[in-house]
């Protein structure tokens, strides 16, 4: 291991690496402050990109993207009580309180300290941790893959919004999606048509690019959006440790509150984000400042979502669990290159990995000096216009999905996509179910029918296994607190 | 009466779908088995799942609409919808023109007619715009990246 973090080291400090995270950083932050254009769909836009660079620097690019993103919602969060992300919905009101204060200077700076906290610390739980569960997932044959695809299905639970019911359909119907093409054991064809391009399957990256950004655009085109934001006056403030000291214990904890949430499959930096705001508001002797310019909800709302981007690389490159939209990006890129995420990663490509994993941790030493140089622009980017910012995100779009194959078949998936994303949210369906299945889907399917050519056809092989069983057992309790806090919920008010 | 019907024809939109699809997988997934399981089991099996959550949901839903639990929703602006169909109309056409015209020309016409239908009058705008963005697009992909663009008749 340490063989490999010196390794790591000495890559993440290549030219070539730099200048990577130096791109990735700065794309990131622009797409982060710019509301309605999400992180998901930042990475999304910068993937093809990295097809034609080495699988390192292509790594190293869009993980660059994902925690300047996440911090780059707090600048528009701040100044414009827009958040840019949904991670930065609970920094606005303090943020937005101050601004109005003069003290526009000082938020922007305690969110950026308070992020690049979030993320060291989150970059170095992931070094630490994940490759002692890649260690163990080793050990994982077809029948705890199976089990491990259904509780990472459960994530879809949490992704469904107002009906589960809707979340579940839109959890089969991209399953039944990701069948399309060549049956995995058998090499039967299956529903394809009588076409030739669908025999290939249907490829991951253009259908995210239509469901996460041709569908958003779509969205801000209806709502006839002028422009992303209005004039705001920024006034510079100088920011140093006298500052930053009072909030050391609150950035703390709640950085490692992000590491632990982000690790778990579902959860992601919106939920840590809120989590932690509440957690500072509990334990703060203040609590009546929250929400009226708080510089400690700032920092425990921001440290709390950037603490998520190391750990949510957990699952993602351990187990090739997608967490959230954006792993489930990172995973594409990776498969894009010919790497299959999970424990062989570690053993195959270590290399890549310990880079990509310290890379985490430069990614946010460059945001820091990035932002702190770029701080009072960022105002500016929010203003330009939709006329001219949405025609070139579209042509971004065409051309990403474009690049994922070559061929035009690919565009017109992602259109195709983009419709369904517009769609079905608007009668109540939610989208992310169907990413989330179209990655697990193949696994799940594989491996059950692996395991049963195993066991010959016995689907006892699932319970004589002890990380299978543990596997259902969380997926039963996961199912049945939440109704059975429902249930005496509901007897509890009717007494 | 209207609410129902409202909240209830998704589900049996989905429904249909979800009828549909077992209907096919006889035709589309052919019944040859050499593993243990069937390459038709997971289509069947996720097809009548859409079929059944789906009549759960929407009989769940129909309870609701019944008792008076209403969603409502504001806009402070009416939604243009037409907009959104002139857009995937202008995307369509690009599909469909740049194997005869090329990357540059098409996207240089799509950007452009984007700007315009969104809003854009100024003139230097609508056309500094759309050949800054595609001629940077075309040299960073094409001659930095090496990544290959649709190519038609011109470029």
């Amino acid at each position: 291991m340490g063989e490999n973090i010196l390794f790591g080291l000495l890559q993440v400090f290549e030219w070539k690496h730099l200048l990577a995270m130096i791109a990735g950083v700065s794309f990131g932050m622009i797409i982060g402050a710019l509301p309605g254009l999400s992180v998901p769909m930042g990475v999304a836009l910068m993937l093809p990109f990295t097809f034609g660079l080495p699988p390192t620097i292509g790594m190293l690019l869009l993980v660059g993207v994902y925690c300047a993103g996440v911090y780059g919602g707090s600048i528009s969060a701040i100044l414009l009580k827009t958040p840019g992300t949904a991670a930065s919905a609970a920094t606005a009101a303090d943020g937005f309180a101050l601004t109005q204060q003069g003290k526009a200077g000082k938020a922007l700076n305690m969110a950026l300290y308070s992020a690049v906290s979030g993320g060291l610390i989150s970059g170095f739980i992931l070094l630490l941790v994940a490759p002692q569960i890649a260690k163990f997932a080793l050990s994982f044959g077809p029948p705890e893959y199976f089990a491990l695809a259904l509780f990472g299905m459960t994530v879809i639970a949490g992704v469904s919004g107002k009906s589960l019911g809707k979340g579940l359909v839109m959890g089969c119907f991209g399953m039944l999606i990701a069948t399309v093409g060549i049956d995995p054991i058998d090499g039967v064809p299956r529903f394809n048509f009588g076409t030739n391009f669908l025999i290939s399957g249907i490829d991951l990256i253009p259908a995210l690019i239509g469901l996460f950004a041709i569908s958003e655009l779509l969205n801000q085109i209806e709502k006839k959006t002028k422009a992303l934001s209005v004039k705001v006056k920024y006034e510079k403030d100088r920011f140093g440790w006298s500052d930053y000291k009072p909030h050391t214990k609150t950035i703390f904890k709640s950085s490692l509150i992000g590491g632990i949430i982000g690790a778990i499959p579902g959860a992601g930096a919106a939920i840590s984000s809120f989590i932690s705001y509440n957690e500072a508001r509990r334990t703060s002797k203040d609590p009546e400042s929250f929400g009226k310019g708080s510089l400690d909800g700032i920092a425990a709302a921001v440290s709390g979502g950037n603490g998520t981007t190391g750990s949510t690389l957990i699952p993602m490159m351990t187990l090739g669990i997608p967490g959230d939209v954006v792993t489930a990006v990172l995973l594409g890129a990776l498969l894009i290159q010919g790497l299959k995420p999970g424990p062989e990663l570690f053993t195959n490509h270590g290399n890549l990995v310990y880079t990509v994993m310290i890379g985490v941790i430069v990614v946010n030493l460059i945001l820091f000096v990035q932002a702190k140089l770029a701080i009072r622009w960022f105002a500016k980017i929010t203003q330009i216009p939709s006329s001219i910012l949405l025609p070139i995100v579209f042509g971004l779009c065409l051309l990403g999905s474009f690049s994922v194959t070559n061929s035009l078949t690919s565009v017109g998936i992602t259109l195709f996509f983009g419709v369904l994303g517009y769609i079905l949210p608007k009668y109540g369906y939610p989208v992310t179910p169907i990413l989330i299945a179209m990655i697990l889907g193949p696994l799940a399917e594989t491996s059950l029918r692996q395991s049963l050519i195993l066991s010959e056809g016995s689907y006892l092989i699932f319970f004589m296994r002890p990380i299978p069983v543990i596997f259902i057992l969380l997926i039963v309790l996961l199912f049945v607190i939440p109704l059975l806090k429902g249930k005496w919920g509901n007897r509890l008010q009717r007494a | 009466m209207q609410t129902r019907l409202k909240k209830g024809l998704p589900n049996i939109f989905m429904i249909l779908l979800g009828a549909f699809l077992l209907l096919v997988i006889p035709y589309q997934i052919s019944d040859i088995q050499i593993s243990t399981m069937s390459p038709r089991f997971f289509p069947y099996f996720l097809s009548a799942l859409i079929v059944i959550i789906s009549i759960g949901t929407l009989l769940s839903e129909l309870k609701t609409a019944k008792s008076g639990e209403e969603d409502t929703e504001f806009q402070n602006e009416k939604p243009s919808y037409t907009r959104v169909v002139i857009i995937l109309l202008g995307l369509i056409a690009w599909l469909c023109l740049v194997p005869l015209l090329g990357f540059i020309l098409t996207t240089l016409l799509l950007t452009m007619g984007m700007m315009l239908l969104i809003g854009n009058r100024r003139l230097l705008q609508v056309l500094t715009v759309p050949f800054i963005f595609t001629l940077l697009i075309y040299y960073v992909f094409k001659m930095i990246m090496n990544v290959p663009l649709p190519e038609g008749l011109f470029y």
